[in-house]
C-alpha cells in the first residue's frame, strides 16, 4: 500500500480511497467523499431495526386490539354481560394470537407448529369447558385425550412420508408420545378427570408411533438419538 | 468413507452458543485481498467445492437434550456481497443457516466464522484452500507444495478430531487459574451492533528490526503498549482506582502437540497486572516478557486445560439438561470470563501460501469481535513484507486506538498507511 495522503489533523498516513481518517476520524480534504458511500455495499439498517423489533410490534399491537375489543365489549356490547363470554372472548383472541404468531408467522418446523396448535386449542376448549359447562368434564376427559392423538398421529404422518429432513421434528415426536403416556398414566391413576378407556387408546397411540418410527423411520431416527443425547 | 453426521463441541467452542443466546456474538473475519477484482460467481464454485474437504465446516448447530452440538447441514452456502457491518451471523440458531459466510467485494475475499466451529488457524487453513480453489477456478494453474490443504485430497481424520480430547488425559494434574477483576474500557456503543475498523499497514521487516535491536518481540511489545495505553485511559479517568490491566492473548496448541485439527484448539495466556504511573514501557515489556514465556510453557497451559476439562467430564454435570448447564456457564462467565480481562490481542502471525499463489495476494486481515465489557480487540496477520493490525471498535470514544498506534509510531519511527471501515464517519 504504497499511495497514502496524510491527515490534516493527527498526521497519520490514511489510504487515498478514504474520506476520512480511520484514526482520528478527520477529514481528508484532498479526498471529498466519494468512495465508501457509493462503492462499498452498505448494510440495510432498516431491515435489519424491523426484524428485530416485528416480534416486539406484533405483541404491541395485539395487545392494544384486546384492550381495545374488551373495552368495547364491556361497555356497548353487552350491558348484561356475563363471565362465560368474556373468557370465550379472550380465548379465542389469544388463539388467533398463537395462530397468528407461533403458526404462520413463525419459522419453526411442522412440529413445533403442532406444539403450538395443541397448546392453543387446549386452552380455548378448557376455556369453553369450565367457562360454559363446568360439571360436564368433557375436556379432560374427550377432547384433550382427542387433540393428543390427532397431533401424534399427524406428526407422525408427516415425518415418515411428508419431509425429507424429519431430523427437526423428531424431539417434537418424542414430546407427544411421552404426553400420551401421561395421560395414561393420569388416567390409570384413577384420577376422576380423566377417561379409563381413552386413556387405553393414547397408550396404544404412544406405543404405535414408538414401533411405527423404530420400524420405518429406523436409521435417522437412531441417528437423532443418538446425537440428541450425546451417546 | 462414512460420512459423520454429527460432531461433540471441543472445550472451547462450548460457551460460545451460550454466550450467543445472551446476544454476545464471537466470531471473527479473515480477510484476503487479492490483486485482481473477484469473479463471485467462480468464487461460489470454489467455495462448494472447498466445502467438501472440510466437514467440520458443514454442520448447523442444535441443541440436544445435555449439551450443544453440530449436526452436518446437507445444504450449499452461498457467497454474499461483503458489507462494512461486522457480524453478519444474525442467529446461529437458525435452523437453515451455516456457522460461517464467504464474503466478496472488489478484491477482497472474507471469512466470517462463528467461534464454536474453529479459531483463527483453522479459519485460515479454510480460507487458504478456498482462495488457492478460486485461482484454479478463473483458470489460472497454480501447484501446491503441501503448505494447504488441498481441495481434491481425501479428508483427513486428524482434521477433524477434537485436540482436547486426544491429547489431554484424566491424569492431567490440573490448577485453575488465578482470577482478577480487570479494568474495562468505557464508552457509548454504535447503533445497530455497528464496528469501527481501523486497519494499520506496517512494514514488517522494519518492525522486526526494531524488536530485535530492543531484544523483544512484536508479541510483547504490541502487549505492553496496549497495558500503557489503558493504564493511561485508566488514570485519566479514575484517579484513584487502579484496577489490574489483563490482556487475554490466545495461544495455539497445534505447535505443541503438531495437531493438524482445523476444529477449536487453543488455550489463553493472560498478561499484564496493576500499573503504576512510575512505570514505564520498558517495565511492562520486561513484565509482559516474563509473563508470556512462563504462561505460553506447556507445563502451565497443561493444568489449565485439564482443569476445565474435568468439569465437562464430570458425570453429575453431564446429567444436567442442557437449559441449566447453560444458566450455570452464564453465571461462571459472569465472574471468569470477560470480566477477568480488559483486552484481547491475536497475533495469527505470518501466513505462508504456496510459493505460485504469493503474487496474486496482496495482503491479510485478520477482524476479531468485540463485546460490551471488551469494546475493543485487536488481531494481527502478516503477508510477506504486510504487518495488519486490525482494531474492531463498538464504542465511539477512538482514543484508545489512536494512542495505541500513534505510539507504536512514535517508538519505531515507522509511518503506518491507515485504512478502515469508516464506520462513524459515513
Amino acid at each position: 500500500m504504497n499511495h497514502f495522503q496524510i491527515c490534516p489533523i493527527c498526521d497519520a498516513h490514511v489510504n487515498v480511497n478514504l474520506s476520512h481518517c480511520p484514526v482520528c476520524g478527520g477529514f481528508m480534504i484532498e479526498q471529498p467523499m466519494k468512495h465508501l458511500t457509493k462503492d462499498y455495499p452498505q448494510p440495510n439498517y432498516s431491515k435489519i431495526a424491523s426484524t428485530k423489533n416485528k416480534q416486539a410490534y406484533f405483541i404491541f399491537l395485539s395487545l392494544t386490539l384486546l384492550l381495545i375489543f374488551l373495552l368495547v365489549f364491556f361497555n356497548f356490547a353487552l350491558p348484561n354481560w356475563s363471565f362465560t363470554w368474556t373468557i370465550t372472548a379472550i380465548t379465542l383472541l389469544l388463539y388467533i394470537w398463537i395462530l397468528i404468531t407461533n403458526t404462520i408467522l413463525s419459522q419453526i418446523t411442522v412440529g413445533g407448529k403442532l406444539v403450538w396448535q395443541s397448546i392453543a386449542s387446549s386452552i380455548v376448549l378448557a376455556s369453553l369447558n369450565f367457562a360454559m359447562t363446568p360439571h360436564d368434564l368433557w375436556f379432560t376427559m374427550y377432547a384433550l385425550p382427542l387433540i393428543l392423538i390427532g397431533s401424534t398421529m399427524s406428526l407422525l404422518l408427516v415425518i415418515l412420508f411428508g419431509i425429507r429432513q424429519p431430523r427437526d421434528d423428531y424431539r417434537f415426536l418424542i414430546l407427544f408420545i411421552l404426553l400420551n403416556y401421561s395421560y395414561t398414566i393420569l388416567s390409570i391413576a384413577q384420577i376422576i378427570l380423566f377417561s379409563m378407556w381413552m386413556g387405553y387408546v393414547t397408550f396404544a397411540i404412544g406405543t404405535l408411533s414408538m414401533l411405527g418410527i423404530l420400524t420405518l423411520g429406523r436409521k435417522s431416527f437412531i441417528r437423532f438419538i443418538r446425537s440428541w443425547l450425546h451417546i | 468413507m462414512k460420512t459423520t453426521q454429527w460432531f461433540r463441541l471441543d472445550n472451547v467452542a462450548k460457551v460460545f452458543p451460550v454466550l450467543a443466546e445472551n446476544k454476545q456474538k464471537n466470531y471473527f473475519r479473515l480477510v484476503f485481498e487479492l490483486k485482481d477484482k473477484i469473479d463471485p460467481i467462480q468464487l461460489q464454485i470454489a467455495l462448494e467445492k472447498t466445502i467438501k474437504r472440510f466437514p467440520t465446516f458443514q454442520v448447523r448447530l442444535r441443541r440436544g437434550l445435555f449439551w450443544f452440538y453440530f449436526e452436518r447441514f446437507e445444504s450449499t452456502p452461498h457467497v454474499i456481497a461483503e458489507t462494512n457491518y461486522l457480524g453478519q451471523l444474525d442467529d446461529i440458531f437458525f435452523q437453515h443457516q451455516f456457522l460461517f459466510y464467504v464474503l466478496y467485494h472488489e478484491s477482497r475475499i472474507a471469512l466470517e466464522v462463528f467461534h464454536s466451529l474453529t479459531d483463527g488457524k483453522g479459519g485460515l487453513e479454510f480460507l487458504k484452500t478456498l482462495v488457492f480453489q478460486y485461482l484454479l477456478e478463473i483458470g489460472h494453474s497454480l501447484s501446491n507444495d503441501s503448505v494447504i490443504i488441498n481441495p481434491q485430497d481425501e479428508v483427513n481424520a486428524e482434521e477433524t478430531s477434537d485436540g482436547f480430547q486426544t491429547y489431554f488425559q484424566d491424569k492431567t494434574p490440573r490448577k485453575f487459574a488465578k482470577v482478577h477483576k480487570a479494568y474495562h474500557v468505557q464508552g457509548t456503543r454504535f447503533d445497530f451492533g455497528g464496528h469501527h475498523l481501523l486497519h494499520a499497514h506496517f512494514p514488517l521487516n522494519d518492525l522486526l528490526i526494531y524488536c530485535r535491536e530492543k531484544q523483544t518481540t512484536l508479541t510483547i511489545l504490541l502487549a505492553a503498549i496496549i497495558i500503557e495505553s489503558l493504564a493511561k485511559d485508566q488514570q485519566k479517568k479514575f484517579f484513584l482506582i487502579r484496577k489490574p490491566i489483563i490482556i487475554m492473548v490466545p495461544i495455539d496448541l497445534r505447535k505443541y502437540f503438531q495437531s493438524k485439527t482445523v476444529r477449536n484448539f487453543l488455550s489463553y495466556a493472560f498478561v499484564g497486572g496493576v500499573i503504576t504511573p512510575s512505570m514505564k514501557l520498558e517495565d511492562i515489556i520486561a513484565m509482559v516478557d516474563k509473563q508470556l514465556k512462563e504462561g505460553t510453557k506447556i507445563e502451565a497451559l497443561k493444568p489449565q486445560i485439564a482443569s476445565t476439562l474435568i468439569i465437562e467430564k464430570n458425570p453429575w454435570i453431564r446429567l444436567l439438561p442442557l437449559f441449566i448447564k447453560n444458566w450455570i456457564t452464564k453465571l461462571a462467565y459472569g465472574f471468569l470470563g470477560d470480566p477477568s480481562y480488559s483486552f484481547i490481542f491475536s497475533n495469527l502471525g505470518k501466513i505462508e501460501v504456496p510459493e505460485p499463489m504469493r503474487s496474486f495476494i496482496h495482503h491479510a486481515e485478520f477482524i476479531l469481535s468485540s463485546s460490551k465489557l471488551i469494546p475493543i480487540t485487536l488481531g494481527l496477520c502478516s503477508f510477506e513484507n504486510n504487518l495488519v493490525l486490525s482494531f474492531s471498535r463498538i464504542i465511539h470514544q477512538r482514543e484508545i486506538t489512536q494512542t495505541i498506534v500513534e505510539r507504536l509510531q512514535n517508538l519505531t519511527q515507522i509511518k503506518a498507511v491507515m485504512n478502515g471501515n469508516l464506520w462513524e464517519e459515513v
